[in-house]
């Protein structure tokens, strides 16, 4: 793949709807050809952002659609580029010839991220703001539309350009201070400078103590147990949906089935697994097998025992384990089962049934506590990796800075650190950093936007 | 009568260049309009100050003359930010002004090859794309190959005083009326700047003994990196401020002002700003200090540094009787603004010649630079390229992280100058390893290899060097054993826990003093090498943070931007960014990101085109 950012010059392509049959599909064109294209495929007089009605031809002329048309002229558009925005009927066939034909007219096709990189790049958002975008996209429920909608109309990098700012005056004031020593401003900085940085650094460390980079990459947990005790039912129950075939005869389940699952802004990927008998041979066992090795990697390892014949993990093995089948538990059987899981020293996460729908919220629930550990509102949370190392640096900069003033360190060297923390901080919304940061950040983007 | 390289004006730029381009073997032609007003300091009687004083010792290390003649003729010597750290110390000198001319022009006598025409150059001759000559005004046309223009504030100089104006490149000096349509001829575009100087006041008539003096430190910092015998009595400046009744009258007088009343068109230096500036622009400020400074051991004529003024005559005397020691001073010589040509740098490529005239370099002040340093150090290195240019050699150039005048250059090619540029340590991305310390370490060799040293100078850098060397093994290879720790301890009780170490983590540690580390482990070196290893050892920490953070951006720097690049064509960047990279040609992606006005977009776009450049001249 070429990377798109080596390619600015292009106009490009693509369906900024989803692909299949719809009502209505988008096909965005930008760049410098985006308006004559436009104006080929739906010949007529507009103005920029206003929807007109317009006939799209094809190459010779022929009637393709009847269509809704909206011209962006730059720099007000998505990627600061002329934009065209051609809403067609929602047919595929249309969708790929309007493409095609584009290509054909001067356009190619987008790369991934490549209308946003060029916003990014055009200057009409920051870094932060462009990876909330894929954000954005991804959402999987309201809590990360949210987030990611805040971080895209510029919580983050307001907060980040606000401390930028702040800092740059206390650098001015110690480049000052060596810079014009005949204008008496002391040895180094003074102690209000001294506090605004202390003040940086405790912001920083509320962001990165609020941040949740693991919340993007999936949390895995494992459910394994011996067969028929409800794992796939509880799994289905958690996901909504019949995702797992649940049949009474026992070993449905042979491969580990995996379930994608969002929990506030973590994700969550949730294992189903063959259920384990000492016994078993052949196909069966590999595929036992195979379940504990899943359950050794995962996040979390639970265990299902079912209140008749409980089967215990096998020596060795790391699992929380719950009780299955709870509508089928008498209280008795239930005190007894706990008291016998203590005993064997395993932690125990309570009873499940999914035919009364006991426990299962609220093991949901116990399994996600910690993942949203702060839910003030206009609260920041910082879900990239890219993002908390940016402010990680700043602030472990900044906290240096101060440490050296305290002990006594000249103002070049405090001015030094102060200065890599605003390059930090600098870098965080996407100043000063190189293409190979770019091509990671757009990488994960789909393609149209 | 011909030669190879002719330079324009004998300032401090004219002679480093003429003294650089001669120790290469040119034969270089000096016109100066006066010859006994070479390396005439103009405006204050001082060489050096912060960032000034880190080029002054890299002009010594390059083999230039300003540090050693500002050595044998200073009068007062100090060392500033000396609690600011190592990073940003300069060495700063006042000098006996005259002195430091006929020292200056003794080394001009004595080099070879390098003539004083005592002369104007009216124009420049200029055939098949090259220089060719030059026209005098006496002397007629000479014949020669390359020419370097150190005009400083010359070119159409026009001198204000209050509402009077006249033609000069400074009081008592003519102008050079002719050269500036010249340079117009051959290409070189060209604005107006100003500057202004203070009022020159009788020695005799200061209040000498109610003012605060201000005395040199001791032992004597020096410049050179080789040690110049001085043997001149050194002598304190004093101190004295503005007050309320001061600017009170200067506000009276703001109407004729040539600054206010628009008389001036050029833009002047916010850094070293007029008094009626400062009373402007820092209203809620109730006094400025003013150094009164010597401008020599048996000069009647003290510089009041910090009155810069170009206000009428009767505003200047009013003013200075409100100043505490100034009640009775006579007025020697009125303050008063220079207007004058300077030509845009970014017309010049990274060895300060003219793009589009081959041969033609600018150095100094028609750069839109001040100082007496940065003019200095620009005049060497074109001295420098302009021989190696006539012999086909690769350009000169000196990294930013190599050198301030590395900085300096780069600034002013790459952005350009929108008013008097001069040199910060803030200007350096790399401040704490360009230090004057280090200025030969950094720099000795590379002179060497362009052939700027003599004999002696290498000879003597090099044992300097030598020196270093060894106190770097002796402190990194030496142990700590019980009897040398015990010593150490004794002397310096806090360094505990040293017994085994290495002797270089003992003078990492903050309190350890290294001149007494060498004295208890029975070593000793120079005193300045020392120092410069011991900084080295304490920064060692820091520099490294600051060379990783360079390090991120080095894809920049050392993508290079081919010459054969048409900017002018190059689709997608807008018109205005189009014309600043066709202006300025950058050598490097770096280098075109830091032209005013590059944004994300028109670097991306840059890459491409370059590779596409790139790619369509290989086979």
């Amino acid at each position: 793949m070429q990377a798109p950012i080596a390619t600015l010059n292009d106009t490009i392509v693509a369906p900024a709807t989803a692909p299949g049959e719809a009502a209505v599909a988008i096909v965005r064109l930008s760049g410098r050809l985006a308006l004559e294209i436009g104006q080929i495929l739906a010949p007529g007089k507009r103005r920029s952002h206003v929807m007109h009605r317009a006939t799209i031809v094809d190459g010779d002329g022929g009637k393709l659609d009847d269509a809704l048309v909206c011209e962006m002229h730059a720099p007000r558009s998505y990627t600061g580029e002329p934009v065209v925005e051609l809403h067609l009927h929602g047919a595929r066939f249309l969708v790929e010839s309007v493409v095609a034909r584009s290509c054909e007219l001067g356009a190619r096709p987008a790369e991934p991220g490549e209308f946003t990189l060029r916003a990014f790049l055009h200057g009409r958002m920051d870094l932060t703001q462009a990876e909330a975008v894929a954000d954005v996209l991804s959402a999987a429920n309201a809590k990360q539309l949210g987030h990611a909608q805040a971080q895209l109309e510029g919580a983050l990098s307001k907060r980040a350009v606000a401390m930028l700012t702040a800092l740059e005056e206390v650098v001015a004031e110690g480049r000052a201070s060596f810079d014009f020593p005949e204008y008496d401003t002391g040895a180094g900085l003074a102690a209000e400078h001294l506090e605004v940085v202390a003040g940086l650094v405790k912001d920083l460390h509320v962001l990165i103590e609020g941040a949740r980079p693991e919340a993007k990459k999936a949390r895995t947990v494992v459910l394994c147990g011996a067969p028929n005790v409800g794992k796939s039912s509880l799994l289905n129950a958690w996901s909504g949906s019949e995702r797992v075939l649940v049949d009474d005869a026992p070993g449905t389940t042979r491969d580990p089935i995996e379930v994608e699952m969002t929990e506030g802004l973590q994700r969550w990927s949730v294992w189903d697994t063959a259920g384990f008998r000492e016994e078993a041979v052949g196909l069966e066992a590999r595929g036992i097998a195979l379940a504990l090795e899943r359950a050794r990697t995962a996040d979390l390892a639970v265990w299902v025992v079912a209140p008749d014949a409980p089967v215990w993990p096998p020596a060795g093995l790391d699992v929380r384990v719950i009780g299955g089948k709870a509508d089928q538990a008498s209280v008795s059987r239930r005190t007894m089962l706990e008291s016998d899981a203590d005993k064997r020293g395993f932690v125990w996460l309570g009873w499940v049934s999914t035919r009364t729908g006991e426990g299962v919220e609220a093991l949901r629930a116990r399994l996600s506590r910690g993942a949203d550990n702060d839910d003030r509102a206009g609260h920041i949370i910082v879900v990239r990796e890219r993002q908390v190392t940016e402010l990680k640096d700043a602030a472990q900069a900044l906290e240096q800075a101060l440490n050296e003033c305290r002990a006594g360190a000249t103002v070049d060297v405090v001015v030094s650190l102060l200065e890599a923390g605003a390059f930090a901080l600098g870098r965080l919304l996407g100043r000063n950093v190189d293409a190979a940061v770019l091509d990671r950040v757009f990488a994960d983007f789909c393609i149209g936007k | 009568m011909g030669f190879d390289v002719i330079v324009v004006g004998a300032g401090h730029a004219g002679c480093e260049a003429a003294l650089a381009a001669a120790r290469l073997g040119a034969r270089v032609g000096l016109v100066t309009l006066r010859a006994d007003r070479i390396a005439q300091m103009s405006c204050n009687p001082a060489i050096g100050g912060v960032a000034k004083g880190h080029v002054v010792r890299e002009i010594d290390a390059l083999g230039g003359a300003m540090a050693r003649v500002a050595d044998a003729t200073g009068i007062q010597f100090r060392r500033l930010n000396t609690s600011r750290g190592a990073a940003v110390r300069s060495t700063r000198a006042q000098s006996d002004s005259a002195l430091y001319r006929s020292a200056m022009t003794d080394v001009i006598a004595a080099a070879p090859g390098l003539s004083v025409l005592e002369d104007e150059v009216v124009d420049l001759s200029f055939a098949e794309g090259r220089m060719t000559g030059v026209v005098m005004a006496r002397g007629g046309a000479v014949v020669c190959r390359a020419v370097i223009i150190t005009t400083g504030t010359f070119l159409n100089g026009l001198c204000h005083v209050g509402s009077e104006q006249f033609t000069g490149g400074r009081v008592g000096d003519a102008a050079a009326l002719r050269l500036s349509s010249a340079l117009t001829r051959v290409g070189v575009s060209l604005g107006r700047f100003k500057t202004g100087t203070t009022p020159r006041l009788a020695a005799d008539s200061i209040a000498w003994e109610r003012l605060e003096p201000q005395y040199g430190d001791e032992p004597r910092p020096r410049f050179s990196f080789d040690e110049v015998p001085s043997t001149l009595r050194q002598i304190p400046c004093h101190i004295t401020s503005t007050n309320d009744e001061t600017h009170a009258i200067i506000r009276s007088g703001l109407d004729r002002s040539p600054l206010y009343c628009g008389t001036i068109v050029g833009r002047g230096p916010r850094y070293c700003p007029s008094l009626e500036d400062k009373v402007v622009r820092f209203s809620d400020k109730e006094r400025h200090q003013i150094f009164l400074e010597p401008e020599g051991l048996s000069s009647d004529r003290v510089y009041p540094n910090g009155l810069s003024t170009s206000l009428p005559k009767d505003i200047q005397d009013a003013f200075l009787r409100t100043i505490p020691g100034l009640e009775n001073a006579r007025v020697l010589q009125y303050g008063y603004a220079v207007e004058y040509d300077y030509a845009q740098p970014t017309q010049l490529d990274a060895r300060l010649m003219v793009k589009c005239a081959p041969g033609l370099f600018l150095a100094g002040q028609i750069n839109g630079t001040s100082g007496y340093e940065e003019a200095a150090a620009q005049g060497l290195m074109a001295g420098l390229n302009a021989v190696r240019w006539l012999g086909g050699e690769s350009p000169a150039v000196l990294g930013r992280d190599q050198a301030y005048i590395g900085v300096l250059i780069d600034d002013l090619v790459t952005k350009g100058v929108d008013e008097p540029y001069r040199l910060f340590t803030s200007r350096s991305e790399h401040r704490l390893t360009l230090r004057e310390t280090n200025a030969e370490e950094r720099l000795w060799k590379v002179a060497d290899a362009w052939g700027l040293l003599s004999n002696e100078r290498r000879a003597s850098a090099s044992s300097r060097d030598a020196e270093r060397t060894s106190l770097r093994a002796a402190l990194a290879d030496r142990p700590v054993d019980a009897q040398l720790a015990a010593a150490l301890i004794a002397a310096i009780p806090s360094l505990t826990g040293i017994h085994g170490q290495r002797l270089a983590d003992v003078v990492r540690r903050p309190e350890a003093d290294p001149e007494v580390v060498l004295r208890c482990a029975g070593l000793s070196a120079p005193a300045d090498t020392v120092q410069l290893i011991d900084e080295d050892i304490k920064y060692a920490g820091y520099i490294a943070r600051e060379a990783k953070q360079i390090e991120r951006m080095r894809e920049l720097e050392s993508f290079h931007l081919p010459a054969s690049m048409k900017y002018l064509d190059a689709p997608g960047l807008s018109r205005e960014v189009q014309e600043k990279l066709a202006a300025v040609q950058p050598l490097s992606l770096g280098q075109a990101s830091r032209i005013p006005g590059m944004t994300p977009a028109a670097l991306a776009l840059l890459r491409v085109h370059a590779h596409r450049a790139t790619v369509a001249v290989e086979p």
